[in-house]
């Protein structure tokens, strides 16, 4: 099979080839990203000149409307084409001067109006495509007769049938579309039909538009996703017209690789120009190209002379009294078939496929003589062939080629569909549909609106890995994505219409009565039916999440903004956890009006309005043990480090693991960070040293627990549970190494007579699950993909016995804020006069300059009292946003830490007006960059400059702040402003960063 | 299948039941239908013998003082056709003119429904032969008081569950509940379905027969592989069950080309249409409380008011008959258009047999009324159930139940017809009646 390449793909498979060993083979899917698809040609206004009578007819024995509306879903339109009806010269000259139309349809013998007049005038103001209909040949030749400068593309004859309008579309958008639209040019098969004369092109163009329409019924009638759509729309019948032999010729040699039949006339005699034989013509340039195009020529008078032999030619009068049918077969012979009928010896129907659901039921359940026979004519994979899946079709063709055992033959069709199927569903968002098991992880969804930032990065995710990523690649672990339900935005936009909701009180109201208002509303029915059959089948916990539109949509970062809700799923009546479902949604969605979310979007190009929810229901992932459900590792892996130690470079990236669910990330607790380059090598000090603050503790959803949303008592949900337990459940055999006091050691995995400790050491110094390499693979992947680094959020279930394999599952995946742009940032040495303070640890980029205002945290202040200085600093915080004026915040510890003994537990909206923080040294340890991922992917987004500072004479001078002016104090934090502004450099890629004063603030 | 509303009354009763009009017998109709199935299922001779009559028959009389100070005698009735699967479930109704027959053929029919749903209640139907006109409230309370006086030993949440019908409605249910429950000394909500919801009643009753039709045409047309979201539709009448039709379809993306009702005064039907489908809020502010919808006004929002039973002649996917009965009949059903695909009977016996069997040559799929307009009686079973538990439910837990019930239903409906390859009217009744076949036999009654 040969696959053409392009240069990102071919890094890509590059990387896998140099981290795994191995060699993707890759399921060729053309991708519908932003910078290759080119949208096609679409008639969108048409401008109709006829009598009411003819538009009437057109309408009500045409039935156009009810046409066009049919001709639009088939072809994968967005939108109808419009069509505008005037009945005079005058108004038709005056709406094409005003308006943009792009064809134009008039009726001949409009009254007293000279169509072909009409024509040249249009021609003067407009060069779109202009088209005539009418009722009488004779009078219609005789236009054509004067139609010497192609004022009309087409004059055809029309007999009542409104389809003739749609051919005509068709016809005028597909000619433009072969040029303009890449991959129909790549895929298309066209269908050449060469014929001068009015009335047989006429009738033969609506003949063959039905069977090419009916044939992309069929081609079309699997259950396909949006992409899936466009990939076989690409291969769809194409008809094109010419009614001359130049033109033919050029699109012959043009188009000769895609044209699937021809049909043509043998006697061309247009404009004067007269040619005969055209049919054998064509017939000699086919074979002498060595093609196998079949051709059917067709002629008034009967055939002289011999016909090139061992063609597909065929030679029909014009006077057979069954051309149509004969024209008709010809067609569906090239269109290839629709269906497959399976018959037994005595040609008894057996087995209809229709769609690829048929295709699997029948190798599953035909006897093995039909199945050989079938195989043996090569009927699959020609039939998936025309349909539009020719990777399907190649591999089955080897098959058909290779095996001809009927068991052999049975399992490895079922096989390549299964593949098919498990490629299809996890490289797109299906709709939910409640007569399919879950037998594949997948990505579903309820409803017809936009998936939202989260989805979309979950269906990246899947297309990622499916695309890329084999089972052999990592033999004892899978990799895979949570299975997902997806209720797209327009049940929001639903949900908020019926209900009458926002209302303006609501914006005065706190959150708990903003989601009880939503709470006692009603979802859209439309919704229950689906989402209760969802339920009845999943018994894992769930977590409900917000999937905004503005938000995570991979570049801009919401995180943490609206509200997850955490299920254990536990009852066993569906109603009770249906209806904590339904609860769920109604209180994400309400989330989105909450005093959080309306602070953060302020500080956002956006407004409140513009955000439309989806709501993503996934099933958690872990394991059960007793009442406990939590997975053995959640992580959070970036593929760009700002706080490279241990010899790592910054683009090597860092992975962080927890025990447990990853709400111990989240929160800024304590995890085990190594480098995905290098997993031996210990980024915070030595691995002894790390055991003072490895977990103890970690996160497990209790089964058990009553969750009630609207309390919010998470603490409910949550246990948390000590390595004792997690030793007991059997888990940390991987995950754990032991202290064994007598040697001073620590080795990797569990032992007697020694201390556990949780730093994942079996797997980074042993590699007893390859997840370092996984993971390394999945950042550099995802990163060539996007462009710009990537966080990547995961867990990991261990295998409990040898036969089964680990599964890491990746739960979602965000940009990084790209580190740094230029580095024209120069940042010297440290220089004691002019420097305020002096940092080599420093995250951000850029120059602030125009910062007066500093909020710091009084020396005075004492740790335990943290949870108070929240409160002052939001104060500051809002009174300076008001003011529109950036500040610095400067304070002792982890700044965003949950734990209040290690920092200041503020939350991103508490500081959301703060440019640069800086945070001094409390107590001497060493600084684990807080992990509340959610609060530093907030501060990178927003471009805030965090700078750490050591106890050295680089630090900033409390002495000097407590010198300044203050415009406000409160007891444990002060607002100073200075004359003029500091000036804060800070250069991302070096880590560096500095503060200087200006001469007059000194 | 309703009795046809005859505009004229007596006043007054006299005998039990009024005679049949000639030619038409329901219960008659009802019957050869049975047959025919229990041909088709071979059903023997003791079962189809005890199925093709009610089980039981209750008439009494109503002794009332009216307000005038006069006595006045009205005949009540009740008919249990059969409770094999569980208690009889069925309407009671006012009406002056109400013939035996029709009752034991719609208790029949109450049982097929209740059986094709799958829902553990048996068959009923009865009232009073009365005209409410005539009637003050108060006359009307004690009405229903006397009635529940005469028939309480036979009725019950564990016996029979009456509900409102023709000409009763939430109060009169609330006035027969009361009653009973002073006779019996307890609070027996499950007594009875169709209360409001403040007293009893089913979150989401007002929605289900019309959301049961959509939940059905959805999986239809799933199964015919037709987007809904690109298909029209045309709906006889315009009350309850039109209407909460018409929302979910239009939900769910369908396009509604016309409407019709009856007009108040114009004693005549209308249908409107819009080709690019109705706005079903700005016609239900213009319908006044009879479900008339002011033709003027509708004729300036752009609709075009065309005579009502032009509703059959619209060239679209789906016919939806949601008013009367017999409204599709053989001398009109050849007007309906090629492109029609399927037709779905919200209202009781809409079609005639002779209509349906064309439709079937056709090649129409007819969704049988009582498969198609079941919501409603499922809705009550979730009423009787969360009453008898006195535990109510949410809106989005009965809805949600009620789609994949009915979800359910149709299915296993489809599936027999497509195995069997027989109608799908057919396919219902073989399930229905053989449910109903199957409870007897397990139960030792035959």
């Amino acid at each position: 099979m040969n696959i053409q390449f392009n240069d990102k793909e071919k890094k890509i498979i590059s990387c896998i080839e140099e981290i795994t060993g191995i060699t993707p083979s890759i399921v060729k899917q053309q991708e519908l990203e932003k910078e290759q698809h080119v949208e096609p040609y679409y008639i969108k206004e048409i401008l109709l000149i006829s009598s009411s009578f003819h538009f009437f007819q057109l309408e009500e024995e045409g039935r156009l409307s009810f046409l066009l509306q049919e001709y639009t879903a088939s072809y994968g339109r967005k939108s109808l084409p419009k069509i505008t009806h005037v009945e005079s010269k005058e108004d038709c000259i005056n709406l094409l001067m005003n308006q943009p139309f792009d064809l134009v349809i008039i009726f001949d013998k409009i009254n007293d109006i000279d169509s072909y007049i009409l024509g040249k005038q249009i021609k003067t103001i407009t060069d779109i495509p202009i088209v005539l209909l009418g009722n009488s040949i004779t009078e219609l030749m005789k236009v054509e007769e004067i139609n010497t400068e192609n004022i009309f593309n087409k004059i055809v004859t029309w007999n009542g049938d409104g389809k003739i309008i749609l051919t005509i579309i068709q016809l005028i958008e597909d000619t433009v579309n072969i040029h303009k639209d890449q991959q129909l040019a790549n895929h298309g098969r066209y269908v050449l039909l060469i014929e001068d004369s009015i009335q047989y092109y006429s009738s033969y163009l609506l003949l063959l538009y039905d069977e090419i329409h009916g044939f992309l019924q069929s081609m079309l009638s699997d259950s396909l996703s949006e992409e899936q759509l466009v990939l076989r729309l690409s291969t769809r019948p194409v008809l094109l017209h010419v009614q001359d032999f130049d033109a033919a010729e050029q699109l012959y040699h043009t188009n000769k690789k895609r044209i699937i039949g021809i049909i043509t006339d043998n006697n061309l005699d247009r404009g004067g120009n007269k040619t005969s034989r055209v049919g054998e013509k064509i017939a000699q340039f086919i074979e002498s190209d060595k093609l196998n195009i079949p051709i059917l020529i067709q002629s008034s008078e009967p055939h002289k002379g011999n016909l090139p032999e061992g063609l597909q030619l065929r030679f029909v009068s014009k006077k057979e009294p069954t051309l149509a049918l004969i024209i008709k077969d010809f067609i569906n012979e090239c269109l290839g078939p629709r269906e497959i009928v399976l018959k037994d010896s005595n040609q008894k129907e057996i087995f209809r496929i229709r769609n690829m659901n048929d295709l699997e039921n029948a190798v599953l359940s035909v006897n093995d003589s039909i199945l050989t026979s079938a195989i043996d004519q090569h009927i699959f994979s020609r039939w998936l062939r025309v349909r539009g899946e020719a990777d399907l079709a190649d591999k089955i063709q080897s098959i058909e080629t290779e095996i001809h055992k009927a068991d052999e033959l049975r399992k490895q069709l079922i096989d390549v569909l299964e593949q098919y199927k498990y490629a299809q569903t996890q490289s797109s968002v299906t709709p939910f549909d409640r007569t399919s098991l879950p037998s594949h992880l997948e990505i579903n969804r309820i409803g017809n609106g936009a998936l939202g930032g989260k989805a979309r990065g979950l269906s990246f995710l899947a297309k990622l890995v499916s695309k890329y990523i084999s089972d052999d690649m990592f033999p004892n672990l899978r990799i895979s994505i949570p299975r997902t339900l997806v209720i797209s935005t327009d049940i929001f936009d639903a949900f908020l219409k019926q209900n009458s909701l926002p209302s303006d009180e609501l914006f005065v109201l706190p959150d708990e009565r903003i989601a009880l208002k939503f709470m006692s509303a009603n979802l859209p029915a439309t919704v229950l039916g689906d989402l209760r059959t969802f339920i009845h089948n999943t018994r894992k916990p769930l977590v409900v999440r917000s999937s905004g539109v503005l938000e995570d949509s991979l570049l801009q970062s919401f995180a943490g903004i609206y509200d997850s809700i955490l299920l254990p799923n536990e009852s066993w009546e569906t109603d009770f956890r249906f209806q904590d479902v339904c609860n769920a949604v109604k209180y994400v969605y309400a989330s989105t009006f909450f005093e959080k979310a309306r602070t953060y979007i302020k500080s956002t190009p956006k407004n409140i309005g513009d955000e439309k929810m989806a709501v993503i229901i996934q099933e958690v992932i872990g394991q059960k043990h007793e009442t406990f459900f939590y997975p053995a590792i959640s992580g959070v892996a970036k593929s760009f480090n700002y706080y490279p130690s241990g010899g790592c470079k910054q683009e090597e990236g860092i992975v962080y693991l927890a025990l447990g669910l990853g709400k111990a990330i989240v929160d800024g607790g304590s995890t085990f960070g190594f480098c995905p380059e290098s997993p031996t090598i210990p980024l915070f000090g030595t691995p002894k040293n790390f055991m003072r603050y490895a977990q103890r503790k970690f996160y497990a959803l209790n089964l058990k627990s009553v969750y009630r949303i609207v309390e919010r008592n998470e603490e409910t949900s949550y246990s948390i549970l000590g390595i004792d337990d997690a030793r007991r459940h059997g888990i940390l055999d991987k995950i754990a190494s032991t202290y064994v006091r007598q040697d001073d050691s620590l080795y990797p995995g569990i032992y007697e007579g020694g201390s556990l400790v949780i730093d994942f050491g079996p797997i980074t110094q042993y590699d007893a699950i390859p997840l370092a390499k996984a993971l390394k693979l999945l950042l550099r992947i995802s990163e060539m993909t996007l462009g710009y680094p990537v966080e990547i959020e995961f867990a990991l279930n261990l295998s409990m016995t040898d036969s089964e394999k680990s599964e890491l599952v990746i739960l979602q995946i965000r940009s990084m804020v790209p580190p740094g742009r230029t580095s024209d940032i120069v940042i010297g040495d440290f220089n004691e006069d002019t420097d305020l303070c002096y940092s080599e640890n420093a995250l951000g980029n850029g120059i602030f300059d125009t910062i007066q205002d500093i909020v710091y945290v009084k020396p005075s202040f004492d740790m335990s009292n943290s949870p108070q200085v929240v409160g002052q600093v939001r104060s500051f915080n809002l009174k300076l946003m008001g003011e529109k004026k950036p500040y610095i915040l400067i304070g002792p510890g982890r700044w965003g830490s949950a734990d209040h003994w290690l920092g200041i537990p503020v939350i991103w909206s508490d500081i959301a007006g703060v440019k640069v923080i800086i945070e001094t040294p409390f107590k001497e340890r060493a600084i684990d960059p807080s992990q509340g991922s959610h609060f530093f992917h907030d501060l990178i987004s927003s471009q805030v400059g965090y700078i750490i500072t050591k106890e050295d004479k680089r630090n900033i001078s409390m002495k000097w702040l407590e010198s300044l002016p203050f415009v406000e104090e409160m007891p444990d934090v002060r607002h100073v402003r200075l004359l003029d502004p500091l000036e804060v450099r800070i250069d991302g890629k070096q880590g560096k960063a500095v503060i200087r004063l200006r001469k007059s603030n000194k | 299948m309703q009795v046809k509303q005859d505009l004229k009354h007596e006043k007054g009763t006299t005998g039990v039941f009024r005679k049949e009009k000639e030619g038409f017998n329901p219960f008659k109709m009802a019957q050869q239908q049975f047959d025919r199935i229990a041909d088709h299922l071979e059903l023997d001779e003791q079962t189809r013998e005890l199925l093709r009559f009610p089980l039981r028959e209750y008439s009494f009389s109503i002794p009332i003082h009216m307000d005038d100070g006069s006595m006045k005698v009205f005949r009540g009735f009740r008919v249990q056709h059969n409770d094999a699967r569980g208690p009889c479930k069925g309407g009671i109704r006012f009406h002056p003119q109400e013939t035996q027959d029709t009752v034991r053929a719609l208790s029949m029919w109450m049982t097929w429904k209740c059986s094709v749903a799958d829902i553990p209640l048996g068959g009923g139907k009865g009232g009073i032969i009365c005209d409410p006109h005539n009637l003050s409230e108060r006359e009307q309370e004690k009405l229903c008081r006397g009635w529940v006086r005469q028939i309480a030993r036979d009725i019950g949440p564990v016996r029979d569950v009456p509900a409102p019908d023709v000409m009763t409605s939430g109060q009169h249910m609330l006035w027969i509940m009361d009653e009973y429950e002073t006779i019996m000394g307890g609070q027996y909500p499950g007594l009875i379905t169709g209360k409001p919801v403040e007293l009893g009643g089913s979150r989401g009753r007002t929605e289900a027969t019309g959301y049961g039709l959509i939940y059905i045409l959805r999986e239809l047309l799933k199964e015919m592989k037709m987007d809904i979201t690109k298909t029209t539709a045309a709906l006889q009448g315009f009350g309850n069950v039109a209407r909460y039709a018409a929302e979910l379809f239009i939900q769910y993306g369908g396009t509604i080309v016309s409407v019709s009702c009856w007009d108040q005064t114009e004693n005549s039907t209308y249908c409107y249409y819009k080709k690019t489908g109705i706005n079903l809020e700005e016609l239900v502010k213009i319908t006044d409380r009879f479900g008339t919808i002011d033709k003027k006004q509708a004729e300036k929002l752009g609709y075009q008011v065309m005579p009502g039973d032009d509703w059959l002649t619209q060239d679209v996917d789906i016919l939806i008959p949601a008013a009367l009965e017999h409204s599709i009949i053989e001398e009109n059903v050849q007007q309906i258009k090629p492109r029609v695909k399927v037709v779905i009977c919200g209202a009781n016996g809409p079609i005639t047999p002779e209509a349906e069997d064309y439709l079937e040559k056709k090649g129409v799929v007819v969704i049988p009324d009582f498969l198609a307009n079941a919501g409603g009686v499922v809705c009550s079973y979730f009423e009787q159930v969360q009453s008898n538990q006195n535990y109510y439910w949410t809106k989005e837990e009965v809805l949600g139940k009620l789609d994949n019930k009915m979800t359910d239903a149709f299915y296993k409906v489809w599936e027999l017809s497509k195995r069997k390859k027989v109608r799908v009217s057919d396919a219902a009744y073989m399930i229905a009646i053989s449910r109903v076949a199957e409870a007897c036999k397990m139960r030792g009654w035959v």
